[in-house]
């Protein structure tokens, strides 16, 4: 008796000491939604909960896009050397059994190839839906350009599970190789979009910001040197703004007389992104002048 | 060959032999001494009893939702610790950093456009 009751009292005891800790720490280990980290930096609080939880879903979709598509980049790997190798053992051994391997094979690779590329313009469609920037009509024709080459990827994937001899199977290769144009324009033109979207974007944000500065600087108090010194930083500022907007008409006109040519490839949008630098450039100088303007001069 | 031979034991035998203590007549205290232990024992079930609720309490509280910033909040700790014009210029910078047209963005998937499954007999026959 006395021994039990002595084991219930030390075993409750150290019961207590072990939920202690635990009951105090229960406080501390819920995240502080007021905290810094919980908030997170000062300089990266957004102007409103509604607008930050739309940014942050935003960007999470379109991580959770790349993810997948480096995924399925890495299972169209796969199933090419598996198909290859299935595809050289039939040329070489010219038997019916490795003949079904290959056709079988087969439609694994036209499967992973429809959904890696259907991921592909699925992150193009999400980034496109979410640039603003972009002239309403050239967003909704590349849109519906997108929509279609997913809804095709999707038939395609669909069909590759009905395919049963060799000659069809080599007659759905054939038709996704003639695609190969098509998908490329569309994608590098897209992507190109995405870009002048936010170049136009950073375009008003410069104008937008430079309008508060000179109202700041009306309202200033300020030597006369420095507030004479400022208003010619903001003269440079509107020369710069004014570069990046000419440039940008520039890079438009040509998007547009380029984008719809069957050759927009790579080599296209490479040019894009030589000739669209400039703006960017003079973008970056514009926010340098205004951020001195502001906080040292 | 058994090492024990090579010792006297007499000596640790006589060491060995414990003397009998007699043990103690039961008195009449041993009555209130189970008092104490029932005492005891109901204290042991009451912190049980305190141990298990504390326990409940951690295991509730773990449950329950997290505290959602409001509107207000967020407005006010971003005005208080940033001016508008700086947060104008914060925002003006990503918005610059984000149209670089270098920036990285997903490559073409490294798709083989040029794969088919020709017939076996006809391309021997064409490789002739």
């Amino acid at each position: 008796m006395k021994v039990i009751g002595w084991m219930l009292a030390v075993s409750s005891l150290l019961l207590i000491l072990v939920s202690f800790p635990s009951l105090v720490l229960s406080q501390d280990s819920q995240p502080d939604p007021y905290s810094a980290e919980a908030v997170g930096p000062v300089s990266e609080v957004a102007t409103s909960t509604a607008e930050l939880g739309e940014q942050v879903n935003i960007q999470s979709q379109l991580a959770q896009l790349i993810e997948q598509y480096y995924q399925d980049v890495e299972d169209y790997r796969e199933s090419e050397r598996k198909y290859l190798i299935a595809r050289e053992t039939y040329y070489k051994n010219v038997t019916l059994t490795s003949q079904s391997e290959a056709i079988k094979q087969g439609q694994e690779l036209i499967k992973s190839r429809s959904k890696v590329l259907h991921s592909y313009f699925s992150y193009l469609q999400k980034d496109l839906e979410n640039t603003l920037g972009i002239q309403l009509q050239d967003k909704v024709v590349m849109l519906n350009k997108l929509g279609t080459i997913l809804s095709d990827l999707e038939s395609a994937d669909r069909n590759a599970g009905t395919i049963q001899s060799r000659a069809q199977l080599n007659d759905i290769f054939n038709q996704l190789n003639l695609q190969q144009g098509n998908y490329k324009r569309v994608a590098y033109s897209a992507l190109a979009l995405i870009k002048i979207g936010q170049l136009q974007s950073a375009i008003d944000q410069s104008l937008a910001t430079r309008e508060m500065v000179s109202v700041w600087l009306t309202e200033a108090n300020l030597t006369a040197s420095s507030r004479a010194k400022k208003e010619q930083g903001l003269a440079e500022v509107d020369g710069l703004i004014q570069n990046a907007r000419n440039n940008l008409s520039e890079v438009i006109r040509h998007w547009q007389s380029n984008s719809q040519e069957a050759g927009y490839y790579e080599s296209a949008y490479k040019t894009f992104q030589d000739k669209a630098e400039y703006s960017y450039l003079q973008l970056r100088q514009a926010h340098a002048f205004l951020d001195e303007i502001v906080n040292t001069l | 060959m058994n090492q024990d031979n090579f010792f006297d034991q007499t000596k640790f035998a006589e060491e060995a032999v414990v003397e009998k203590q007699p043990l103690p007549e039961p008195t009449a205290e041993s009555t209130p001494t189970k008092k104490k232990y029932l005492a005891l024992i109901v204290l042991t079930f009451l912190m049980a009893f305190l141990v298990v609720v504390s326990v409940l309490i951690v295991w509730l509280s773990g449950k329950s939702e997290p505290i959602i910033p409001t509107d207000d909040l967020s407005t006010e700790s971003s005005s208080t610790s940033m001016s508008p014009i700086q947060r104008q210029l914060y925002v003006l910078q990503k918005d610059i950093e984000k149209s670089d047209p270098f920036d990285a963005s997903i490559s073409f998937p490294p798709v083989d456009f040029g794969i088919d499954l020709e017939d076996a007999a006809q391309r021997a026959l064409n490789q002739r």
